[in-house]
């Protein structure tokens, strides 16, 4: 049993790399027809699939068209696993607003990183695009989000981030959230610059550094 | 492309957005963007939403400080787009008027046309378009095709109005985005069939294509471009390797264009124009830039011109 356990995970895992939806599906089903719990199915077999995913990408083999596909395939499994979720999966590992900053319209690095991050574990709250400024700060305190991911690929936007950085300080809440900024012209220097927590190039390196920011914050179990 | 500047409207007291959507406004800001910032042409349209509204698109032509953009787009999939018969919007018109108010005098006027995949990108949802590459690639080519044609006549007609020259901006094409395999079976074609047509028109063309482009060079190769515009990310010493004889133009970046002053520009304009033959902002400049600031960037390539060879874009006077 066990050993078939091991390799139906590494089987969902592999058809997550291959974008495989109809495989990665029909072996999901049938893990949990051989008992496999749902939680592992999804964290043991579709997060390790997507991470390699995420390495591919980074490597400079998948680009976004696969990554999106092979992210099909992951959110197709899991709604088949939902309903199996146990009483123990709840807890994220960390509850995150992210959007698009107003005045830009450019999105597809935003959706990546959203989808790596719910890939991970994270509760991911996403407000689209061309956000109004008050809008990241009024949805973190309403769904009390730990960290606010600010995209954006036009050098207008940039100021933007700047500004919810000072709004959360003038409205004192500044400590309650990690602020993370990504997008083609964002640099280290400038969310240093801004006073932000963090920087992500891509959506991979976003993962990493939400873990970092987050460690100690939420214990990771499950998502969804 | 350069969009409008919020400095230049309000210095001028011009009214917002007739810059876009009216041809003498247009003209007579290409004259004022060209005259305040010492540049060496005029260009329009300003922003990259004219040809999506010849295909159905909604546009907000926003404001002084945001660049038009789409709110609504006329397809859900390819196969909607694939429907669509492209006509004319006003804007389109408006676009080959101010070209033709420009036309004739000692600055060449730039035109500019938006690249298939970056209007595909602004026809429906850019996710699909990037998941059906990886899925259905074939549909994605006969709509590239399909925009393509529309390109092509818009091309033509910017030439025949007068312009001097083309500049044809893919951003939604970048090779960071969509990997060279992609580049190389669905845009690549559909830029070539671009490039060639600007050519027999007897007209010079620019591309540009955004991010890293380095791993596309041997597609950009087989492209008759008159000259390659690139982002900051690139070198351009790296990139001249790959095309020792051809033009290349840049890249000096946007953010610093909007944020950075004087020295500075001065001095990053003066590294890019050490190889860059044509010294140009990486991509469309932010609202915000400051003319003084675009100024900073043409001082430089005045200064270095004399430690350039001589240079001319065949075509223009």
């Amino acid at each position: 049993m066990l050993k078939r356990r091991v390799q139906i995970l590494k089987e969902i895992a592999a058809a997550v790399v291959a974008m495989d939806e109809n495989g990665v599906v029909h072996l999901a089903r049938e893990a949990l027809h051989q008992g496999v719990k749902a939680n592992e199915i999804i964290m043991e077999g579709l997060s390790k699939g997507m991470e390699v995913v995420g390495k591919r990408y980074e490597s400079g083999e998948y680009f976004i068209p696969q990554m999106l596909v092979a992210s099909d395939a992951m959110y197709a499994a899991i709604e088949v696993l939902k309903p199996h979720l146990t009483g123990t999966a709840g807890k994220s590992a960390g509850r995150i607003v992210i959007g698009v900053v107003e005045g830009d319209t450019h999105d597809i690095g935003k959706n990546l990183v959203k989808i790596m991050l719910e890939s991970s574990g994270f509760t991911v709250h996403d407000l689209g695009r061309d956000v109004p400024l008050q809008k990241f700060i009024e949805e973190a305190e309403a769904v009390q989000a730990q960290m606010i991911c600010l995209s954006s690929l036009m050098t207008t936007a940039m100021s933007g981030m700047k500004e919810v950085v000072r709004m959360l300080k003038t409205r004192g809440l500044r400590h309650k959230y990690k602020v993370m900024v990504g997008g083609e012209p964002i640099s280290q220097a400038f969310a240093d610059a801004i006073e932000a927590d963090g920087y992500a190039a891509n959506a991979v390196s976003a993962v990493k550094k939400a873990k970092e920011l987050l460690s100690g914050d939420e214990t990771r179990s499950i998502m969804f | 492309m350069a969009g409008s500047l919020y400095a230049l409207l309000e210095e001028n007291h011009l009214a917002y957005p007739t810059l876009h959507n009216n041809a003498a406004a247009m003209a007579e800001y290409a004259v004022l963007l060209q005259q305040t910032c010492e540049i060496d042409n005029y260009g329009v349209p300003f922003c990259m939403t004219v040809e999506a509204e010849d295909f159905g698109a909604e546009v907000d032509l926003g404001s002084p400080l945001k660049d038009p953009r789409v709110t609504r787009y006329p397809a859900a999939t390819l196969d909607q787009v694939l429907a669509i018969h492209p006509a004319a919007c006003p804007r389109h018109r408006v676009t080959l008027d101010a070209i033709a108010r420009l036309t004739g005098g000692d600055v060449p006027v730039i035109g500019n046309l938006t690249g298939p995949t970056s209007l595909l990108t602004s026809l429906m949802e850019p996710t699909e378009v990037y998941r059906a590459m990886a899925k259905d690639e074939k549909k994605v080519a006969l709509a590239l095709t399909h925009l393509t044609a529309h390109l092509i006549r818009f091309a033509e007609e910017q030439v025949a109005a007068g312009a001097d020259m083309l500049v044809l901006a893919d951003p939604g094409s970048s090779g960071d985005i969509i990997g060279g395999g992609h580049f190389r079976r669905l845009v690549a074609p559909s830029l070539l069939a671009i490039v060639e047509a600007v050519k027999v028109c007897g007209k010079p063309v620019v591309l540009h294509i955004c991010g890293n482009i380095m791993p596309l060079a041997p597609e950009l190769a087989e492209i008759p471009w008159d000259a390659l515009s690139v982002d900051s990310v690139v070198s351009l010493s790296k990139l001249q390797v790959h095309f020792p004889e051809r033009t290349l133009m840049g890249n000096v970046s946007t953010h610093l264009l909007a944020v950075s002053s004087g020295d500075k520009i001065y001095q990053a304009a003066g590294k890019a124009v050490e190889v860059s033959a044509i010294l140009a902002p990486a991509c469309g400049l932010s609202t915000t830039t400051l003319p003084e600031n675009i100024r900073s960037m043409v001082r430089a390539a005045r200064d270095a011109a004399g430690k350039l060879p001589k240079y001319s874009v065949p075509g223009v006077s």
